[in-house]
């Protein structure tokens, strides 16, 4: 007997083992694979977008098709760029290779064959224009790029670049977001600090022997800007801003705000009592608490125009959204309609028709300092007025109005009352806004003007977001996925389970690591570390030892134990390994 | 009873000591997965196009130049993908690329949902990129992505749900450490950069005089620097954004050295086709028949800093001495001149040259000269501020003897706006007061300059800077003796007519008249303190002279 219990111990020995090699030797290949990335092709449409009805598809005719001239430009901008400040996050760049970024900055720059004239001191004539362009771009092109590079300017994404022509020049403007730059200390003069200011770059290209090439630039922060147009509204002196140029541009930031003087209050509230119920404040929701927020408008009876940026958004994080009007209208929201991705559009269907939407203006007939309206909700309650003037049409219309986040998706009114445009996430939190134009908005209300309401197809939130985002909490309890016994003792660290207040989402134990995941529902408020703070005062107060503390990761130590506490994504993931 | 035990493990060892072995095995077994678990000791990859660390829990399964694979006992896996983007792309920013990756990546796993996407500062070397993280019912997936200037880098971390948290920390540090190295630029061939070993001079009656080290400062350009160099060498003139040196007690032959910071990359300073470089001050030599021999020579310099050394020498033909008789004679002389040159950072540079004539430079005297330290700087001017005054100093040294400094103390009123802060300036100060944002320039513009030139030298030079082409003009005339603040002044004045705005464009092309007042205070030892007070179509008046006079003079111990 005792013989039989003995084999059939080893024998279970034996199985555990030939498990454990199994289970680590196992090749279970992932059948996750990114083996094909391409660019250029027609992808820019996410996946989402194919959720919806083909016939609502809005990605044809949207945007002006960019020139090959338009492309070209946006290409050398992005290039000169480039080549003036070094890659994005360009820190600790090798002298070498700012040796070959000058020679090839300098190789852009315009220089025309000057026509000799031994008479003068030169040996060229010195009354030509070419003699004259070379003095101009020989002395900018190089000095601005020192001296921009004495800044250590750090950036890291393009803002928007526009594009203008004035007779043989093409100026091109690239406003860089968020740039990081040296600038000198208030408490000691001699040292620098970093700052942060949005910077604008405008190259001015002049063609030489069939190409464009560098013949002037300057920028200016924004800074300057804001200064700028102060001193523009203050009716002070326009010429502070004037660097240099020789010719009349209408990028040159010297606007007139005479038309927008002439619009009167009354006119002003017409338009705000016309169009008051037809903006709605979205909110995206998580467990009953706000995600995000954004606003839109009725463009045709019953449909809601606001940025594909907020739908995704809320997609990813969100359970559900709402939409509500000044007058405190609730609305149900029946689904999605459409969206575009590439021009910052989605389209959202109510539950039963609301007559009232609004009227659109005419994108042609729009000029540059023309006044524009905005009317937006920032806070959820009530409504914000805001006006401006044009300062830029394109396939954008952009204004000198302010966003800030929650204003995207509200709508741009001309001086009629007619929307022109929806404010794009794109520019908020800047000094400029930036409104995709009416063209879309144009057809988006003649697609759907010919469709009968109910047989408008939109395809709900929760099948949206289960079909591409959903994220799938197991019912089960998921911290059985942690022995009992195991559990008791590794609770006890840090008191977690009173410390964290946190949903937990996941937890795991392997080979005496437990790891737990818990999600964040207002990561956009708190940051997870900060949701932290008791459980990590917990651990110093019992012992253990600060290892690191950044602001995404934070180790403790004791003899026993090592806590790794994470932020990622809108998780606080906590690892605790049993040394 | 023990006996009893004995006897049944006598009676069944055949089986009993297998079975330990077994237990044994399967306790190893785990110690090693265990300890591989939490083994923290890195082990680096260093490929010609990257680099990267990665803990003892994580094996190499695959390191080319553009895929790498690593796996990890649990089967969890890291795959890191190098991909060139066409010149097209190649100036995007990330942000225009991740809509497109993010088609890619979905339409090739479309059993994979995304659970979240955000945006981040990648590896150590902070690169803006994204994170997504997608799930399907086994599995999670981190897709990491960032782009370095033609490359865009996707990093693929993927595990069991179960592991994926427990490797987290790992695969962090794998991204942390991850360098994307640059491209590297030959300078050998662009540059045509030879290198060879410079031959030093033997000169053993220079290495025998040569004494201690000492120690400088220079600042200028946006540099500071701290640096050593033979005792023997003596200073010529206190300024602190030049400095000249000459050595002691050379009979009949001469070493000299200059010091500068200069705001040039050390590449362009080395290119021979570059506008500024090392080898121009010397081209004409190699034609010149006066000078025979000609040799020059580069290399690099063992230094903390990027450093090379250039050398040249040459017999100069025409070189003079007295014979015998006290009679001019020529002779041939051999000279050698040495340059030391460090790369500050990527846009500045310290260059250190030094000229002997009749006399060889041995590397004992090069080896004494060093770099201590450097610093980055806004301006050179500590300027304080006390009550409504900026407080700012000039410096220069009394004699050459170097023992006294005499000090300027200025205590100009904070209305003023000091200019010229990124000169630095012992000798020089530069002030502004009352912006006028229509003619874009100050009303008013005082100067503060040190000299130990006299005061006709000193009126000459600024006369000829007068511009006599626009206008009325007066040359500067002695005007009056004032006493301001207690101080004694040798007061000049005079004005011209100048055209404002910029070359080339009708901006502000307006002429104006500069009102000059030049007052010239006596030092205690040879030399002026020069206040040059500018109108720029502005009267002078007496309260600006008198704000503009509040200083203290004194002179102190080095």
């Amino acid at each position: 007997m005792k013989k039989y219990i003995l084999i059939s111990i080893s024998a279970l020995f034996l199985i555990i083992f030939i498990c454990i090699i199994y289970a680590y030797n196992a090749n279970n290949e992932f059948s996750f694979k990114i083996s094909n990335v391409t660019f250029g092709e027609d992808s820019k449409k996410n996946t989402v977008t194919s959720s919806f009805n083909d016939a609502y598809d809005l990605s044809a005719s949207i945007k002006s098709e960019e020139t090959d001239l338009e492309k070209n430009i946006k290409q050398l901008t992005k290039k000169t760029t480039y080549l003036l400040l070094g890659d994005f996050n360009n820190k600790n760049e090798t002298s070498e290779n700012y040796y070959k970024r000058h020679q090839e900055y300098l190789d852009l720059r315009y220089k025309p064959d000057i026509p000799k004239d031994e008479n003068t001191f030169s040996g060229f004539d010195e009354d030509s224009q070419e003699y004259k362009d070379d003095i101009v771009s020989g002395f900018t092109v190089p000095s601005i790029f020192l001296q921009l590079n004495e800044l250590d300017i750090i950036y890291n994404s393009y803002g928007d670049i526009r594009i203008t022509q004035n007779n043989e020049i093409i100026i091109s403007s690239i406003t860089l977001p968020n740039v990081k730059m040296k600038s000198q200390s208030n408490d000691n003069p001699m040292e620098y600090e970093m700052i942060e200011t949005n910077l604008i770059l405008y190259y001015y290209f002049k063609e030489l022997n069939g190409e464009y090439k560098l013949y002037y630039l300057f920028g200016e922060t924004t800074e300057d800007l804001n200064d700028y147009i102060e001193v523009l509204e203050n009716n002070e002196t326009k010429s502070m801003m004037a660097i240099a140029p020789t010719y009349d541009s209408n990028l040159s930031t010297i606007y007139n705000y005479d038309k927008l003087n002439n619009l009167t209050d009354e006119e002003i509230n017409n338009i705000y009592n016309l169009n008051e119920n037809k903006i709605v404040y979205l909110n995206a929701y998580y467990n009953n608490s706000i995600t995000s927020s954004a606003n839109g408008f009725f463009i045709n009876d019953g449909l809601i125009v606001t940025t594909w940026h907020f739908l995704e958004k809320a997609l990813i994080e969100a359970q559900y959204i709402t939409a509500s009007a000044n007058n405190g209208n609730n609305y149900i929201i029946e689904g999605i309609v459409t969206a575009n991705p590439e021009t910052d559009v989605a389209v959202i269907k109510i539950e039963n028709p609301s007559e009232n939407h609004v009227n659109l203006g005419n994108f042609k007939e729009l000029q540059v300092e023309d006044p524009a309206i905005i009317i937006s909700s920032k806070l959820g309650s009530g409504l914000t007025v805001q006006k401006g003037i044009i300062t830029s049409l394109d396939n954008y219309i952009q204004t000198s109005i302010p966003l800030v986040e929650s204003d995207e998706g509200s709508p741009l009114f001309d001086k009629g009352g007619n929307v022109i445009g929806i404010n794009t996430a794109q520019s908020t939190n800047s000094s400029l806004s930036l409104a995709t134009n009416t063209e879309i908005l144009k057809e988006i209300q003649d697609k759907f003007n010919n469709i009968e309401f109910n047989e408008i197809y939109a395809i709900s939130f929760n099948e949206l977001k289960e079909k591409y985002y959903y994220i799938n909490y197991n019912d089960e309890t998921i911290k059985n996925n942690i022995p009992k016994n195991k559990w008791k003792k590794y609770s006890k660290i840090g008191n977690i389970e009173q410390n964290i207040k946190l949903e937990l989402i996941k937890a795991n134990y392997k080979d005496n690591v437990v790891s737990l995941r818990y999600k964040n529902e207002i990561s956009n408020y708190i940051s997870n570390m900060q949701l932290a703070i008791t459980f990590k005062k917990q651990l110093l107060e019992d012992g253990y030892k600060e290892v690191l503390n950044s602001s995404t990761k934070c180790i403790y130590e004791n003899e026993e134990y090592k806590i790794i506490i994470m932020d990622e994504f809108d998780y606080l993931i906590i690892v605790m390994v049993k040394l | 009873m023990i006996k009893k035990i004995f006897n049944i493990l006598k009676k069944y060892k055949s089986i009993l000591i297998p079975a330990l072995i077994i237990i044994l095995i399967g306790i190893i077994v785990l110690f090693i997965i265990l300890n591989s678990i939490n083994n923290s000791s890195l082990k680096t990859v260093d490929k010609k196009s990257y680099s990267f660390k990665y803990d003892k829990s994580w094996k190499i399964k695959e390191a080319e130049e553009d895929t790498i694979t690593l796996k990890h006992n649990s089967n969890s896996e890291i795959e890191i993908q190098i991909i060139n983007l066409n010149s097209e792309y190649e100036y995007f920013s990330i942000d225009e690329l991740i809509d497109e990756i993010l088609y890619n990546i979905g339409n090739e796993n479309a059993e994979y949902k995304l659970l979240s996407k955000k945006t981040d500062t990648i590896t150590k070397y902070q690169f803006k990129g994204y994170k997504m993280l997608y799930e399907n019912k086994d599995n999670q997936v981190m897709v990491t992505t960032f782009k370095k200037s033609d490359k865009l880098v996707i990093i693929n971390y993927k595990a069991k749900i179960e592991y994926f948290d427990i490797l987290l920390d790992s695969v962090h540090n794998i991204i942390y450490n991850f360098n994307l190295k640059e491209d590297t630029f030959s300078l050998k061939n662009n540059l045509k950069l030879n290198t060879t070993e410079i031959n030093y001079s033997k000169e053993d009656s220079l290495n025998k005089v040569l004494k201690d080290k000492e120690t400088y400062e220079i600042a200028s350009n946006n540099y500071y620097v701290k640096y050593t160099i033979p005792s023997n060498f003596k200073l010529n003139s206190l300024t602190s954004n030049y400095s000249n040196f000459t050595f002691e007690n050379l009979e009949n032959k001469d070493i000299t050295m200059n010091v500068s910071i200069m705001s040039v990359n050390i590449y362009e300073y080395l290119n021979k086709d570059n506008s500024l470089n090392v080898y121009d001050d010397y081209k004409s030599y190699k034609t010149n028949e006066d000078y025979k021999n000609f040799n020059e020579s580069l290399s690099v310099l063992e230094s903390n800093y990027d450093s090379y050394i250039y050398k040249n020498s040459y017999e100069y033909t025409k070189a003079i001495k007295y014979n015998d008789n006290y009679e001019m004679e020529e002779y041939n002389r051999k000279d050698e001149n040495i340059m030391l040159i460090y790369a500050l950072n990527k846009n500045h540079i310290l260059t250190i040259e030094i000229s002997a004539k009749g006399i060889g430079i041995t590397e004992k005297l090069i080896n004494m000269i060093d770099i201590e330290s450097s610093k980055n700087y806004v301006s050179y001017i500590s300027s304080d501020k006390e009550e409504g005054y900026i407080l700012s100093s000039l410096k220069r040294f009394e004699d050459y003897k170097k023992e006294n400094v005499e000090t300027i103390n200025i205590k100009i009123p904070d209305k003023y706006t000091e200019l010229d802060k990124g000169n630095n300036i012992y000798e020089y100060r530069h002030y502004g007061l009352n912006y006028d944002y229509d003619m874009e320039m100050y009303d008013y513009e005082i100067n503060y300059t040190l000299t130990n030139s006299n005061v006709e030298q000193q009126v000459k030079n600024i006369n000829n800077t007068f511009s006599t082409t626009y206008g009325d003009y007066n040359y500067l005339t002695y005007s009056s003796d004032l006493t301001l603040n207690g101080k004694k002044f040798k007061v000049y004045s005079g004005g011209y007519t100048n055209l404002g705005g910029i070359l080339f464009t009708n901006t502000n092309r307006i002429r104006y008249y500069i009102n000059k007042k030049v007052l010239f205070y006596e030092l205690s030892n040879e030399g002026y303190l020069i206040i040059e007070v500018n109108g720029n179509g502005k009267e002078i008046s007496d309260e600006i002279l008198n704000e503009v006079t509040n200083f203290e003079y004194k002179v102190e111990k080095y």
